[in-house]
């Protein structure tokens, strides 16, 4: 199914803020979680962990989950294909690993919030945890670029399903025209 | 002479970037399992223990 120019052109937009707002989010996620784990200061390091839970909950999972689903529909409804080009290929399995590790991920930066806000963490409290939320941003953030890189360049390259049908489209126009 | 008709194969970016994800898939299932596994004991241990 290939979508008309305008919708595809909408969807395209949907799917570009949805991704780029995830990078965003998660920026913003990564510089809360460095002060958190940082911050001598009780009031700052629970107010960082709570914000981190709001962004989380309400901006980073739903931006997450839409540009999953507007990268699958973007490519089932195109040219592109989801199986077509490695560049697609790729991404998508970047963004799945992304994601699934995101909500993987969401009970500790809840159970984050909570230690926090009702005890004063000491600079040592939940150190583990608190190095492997930064970690884990950071490495997502990096992921995402990857993700993002991909998509503005679109490397060439055809899988083996891609190429037979590419293969078995240009026998039948010469088929059709011959 | 190479067959124009066959499939010209993997380019190199798509084999470096496919070791990636590769890597990638298990480091994302390796810490899936240490998140389900344990997880929340090691946290509460940390939370009183400060270890």
């Amino acid at each position: 199914m290939i979508m008309p120019p305008r919708l595809r052109r909408f969807a395209l937009t949907v799917h570009v803020i949805c991704s780029i707002g995830w990078i965003g989010a998660l920026a913003a996620f990564l510089a809360l979680a460095i002060t958190g784990l940082t911050s001598q200061d009780a009031d700052i390091v629970r107010i960082a962990y709570g914000a981190n839970a709001i962004i989380t909950a309400y901006v980073i999972v739903p931006l997450s989950l839409a540009a999953l689903l507007t990268g699958i529909v973007q490519s089932l409804a195109t040219e592109w294909g989801l199986f077509r080009n490695f560049w697609v290929l790729i991404k998508l399995l970047i963004v799945l690993a992304a994601t699934f590790l995101l909500l993987m991920k969401t009970g500790q930066i809840d159970y984050l919030a909570t230690a926090a806000s009702e005890t004063a963490l000491a600079p040592a409290g939940l150190r583990g945890l608190r190095v492997s939320v930064v970690a884990h941003a950071a490495g997502g953030l990096l992921v995402l670029l990857w993700a993002a890189a991909l998509g503005m360049y679109k490397p060439r390259g055809l899988t083996r399903h891609g190429w037979r049908q590419k293969q078995a489209m240009r026998q039948r126009s010469i088929a059709s025209s011959g | 002479m190479a067959d124009p008709s066959a499939y010209p194969g993997m380019p190199r970016w798509a084999k470096l970037q496919g070791i990636l994800v590769a890597v990638l898939l298990l480091l994302t299932l390796g810490m899936a399992a240490g998140l389900t596994g344990h997880g929340a004991a090691g946290d509460h241990a940390t939370r009183h223990g400060g270890h």
